[in-house]
């Protein structure tokens, strides 16, 4: 056996570092497949979930973007927590609020297959059913307008219910501040807005009016026109409405509404802040059995750092199906702050009116 | 399922307020009179006279739903009236306030 100096140096090439240098070569070989892998997912996608906000099929936006070396995980624009991301295995929680508005967590564990994310949900050990999600396609814009017939009684809507989003400090703060069982207008039977009422559970009637398109609202029996003839009022920053000035146009069979002029305010009940720079963006349309989709986006910077977004569906009411009557009395509001000897903890918070 | 977990739909309504901020998990059940009535929205509301262990009466908040739902459920305003002697479940008032959303199925009538 050859024992030289310059065989050892040889053999050691031969059988450790050439070894070595493949096993990294074949590392690298998969860290690159799995950031291939891994860049796969990056993009916005259209989630489906068979249980959703009212336990029955919902929609949400999931998006996927690299982060320097690591991926970050947004659901309908607030961000959610990635457990898992490696070559075809995604896992990540889903914070969410439900009937009642009380935080809930499911986990949401799925792979790639063929270009579609397909998983199971779950929450304490319990599924939640199958879910889904496809890459959105660009959207064409300037497509020429081919109105469908939206009229009718729509029923309360489903959608995913995220609850944590991306605030700024301001919008931390704004949130903070806000106590929910005494500054909430909607204890006083002041209107909750055209944000939160697009969303509350409740029918929503649509009318056709030429130049406009009526929205009858059961909740606070509030009316929204969304003019389709006329650009926003000037001044319409300063409107300071809790229903705000929507103007509409179509694209295709799409409804495009933007409302501006919101006072600020919150768009739910634990404290989401609104403010009066707030742009709120609506796609209302049909799909291909007649349930209505309104997806919708806020942005607002100044409390929001990427735009809040949700997709909603609604099916149609039978033609003899009225809205309900909404008459609101504040009563029980101060009787209940009375039997709890809260009165004056409300009188001392006037500077927080919405 | 949640579903299970959440029985008649009748809890939509008072999701959309401040439920979560009013009342905790636990649930309780009381018994008493019923001795005021707000029939109307956003929430119907009845007011309970409850007699505790050492004899003083408490007046209870119970908190139902809005008009739309409790017909939906088939409550009209003659379902439970002042004067009727009640025992009924539901979530309980966060920091022991004397508050209960009411289970419109848990209700039991002693009168």
């Amino acid at each position: 056996m050859d024992i030289s100096l310059e065989n050892l140096k040889l053999n050691i090439e031969r059988n450790v570092l050439m070894p070595l240098v493949l096993g990294l070569l074949a590392v690298a070989v998969q860290f690159s497949s799995t950031v291939q892998a891994q860049e796969n997912f990056t993009g916005v996608w259209q989630l489906w979930v068979e249980s959703g906000y009212q336990f029955r099929p919902a929609y949400g936006t999931i998006s996927i973007e690299k982060s320097g070396q690591s991926w970050e995980l947004y659901v309908d624009g607030g961000q959610a927590n990635l457990l898992i991301l490696n070559d075809k295995r995604i896992k990540f929680e889903l914070d969410w609020l439900d009937l009642r508005d009380t935080p809930r967590l499911s986990i949401f564990d799925g792979a790639l297959e063929n270009g579609v994310l397909l998983g199971m949900a779950e929450e304490d050990g319990e599924g939640r059913g199958s879910w889904r999600a496809t890459k959105i396609d660009k959207q064409t814009p300037n497509a020429p307008p081919s109105p469908v017939d939206l009229t009718g009684i729509w029923g309360p809507p489903d959608y995913i219910g995220k609850q944590i989003f991306d605030l700024t400090e301001a919008g931390w703060a704004a949130h903070e501040a806000f106590d929910e069982t005494l500054d909430d207008p909607m204890l006083r039977c002041m209107s909750d807005g055209m944000i939160r009422m697009s969303h509350g559970p409740f029918d929503v009637e649509v009318l056709d009016a030429d130049n406009r398109i009526v929205m009858l609202y059961e909740d606070m029996h509030e009316v929204r026109r969304v003019y389709l003839d006329r650009d926003f009022p000037e001044g319409v920053e300063t409107l300071n409405q809790s229903m705000g000035y929507s103007v509409g146009h179509w694209e295709d069979s799409t409804l495009v509404v933007v409302t501006r002029g919101l006072k600020r305010s919150v768009w739910d009940a634990p404290g989401m802040p609104i403010s009066p720079e707030a742009v709120f963006t609506e796609r209302w349309y049909l799909d291909e059995v007649g349930i209505l989709h309104i997806e919708f986006s806020m942005n607002d910077p100044e409390n929001y750092h990427r735009p809040v977004l949700m997709h909603q569906i609604r099916t149609k009411q039978s033609n003899d199906s009225e809205v309900a009557p909404y008459a609101c009395d504040p009563h029980p509001f101060y009787r209940g702050l009375d039997i709890e000897g809260r009165l004056e903890e409300y009188w001392g918070r006037s500077g927080y009116r919405l | 399922m949640f579903l299970g977990a959440f029985g008649l739909g009748s809890e939509l309504a008072i999701g959309h307020h401040a439920y979560n901020a009013n009342y905790v998990d636990e649930r309780g059940s009381i018994e008493g009179v019923v001795v005021e009535i707000f029939w109307g929205n956003p929430h119907v509301h009845y007011y309970l006279e409850v007699v505790s262990e050492d004899g003083t009466k408490i007046l209870w908040n119970l908190e139902s739903e809005n008009l739309g739902m409790m017909a939906r459920a088939g409550w009209t305003i003659d379902t439970l009236q002042v004067g009727h002697h009640i025992r009924v479940s539901g979530n309980l008032g966060r920091e022991n306030r004397p508050r209960l959303a009411m289970e419109l199925e848990s209700i039991e009538f002693f009168n």
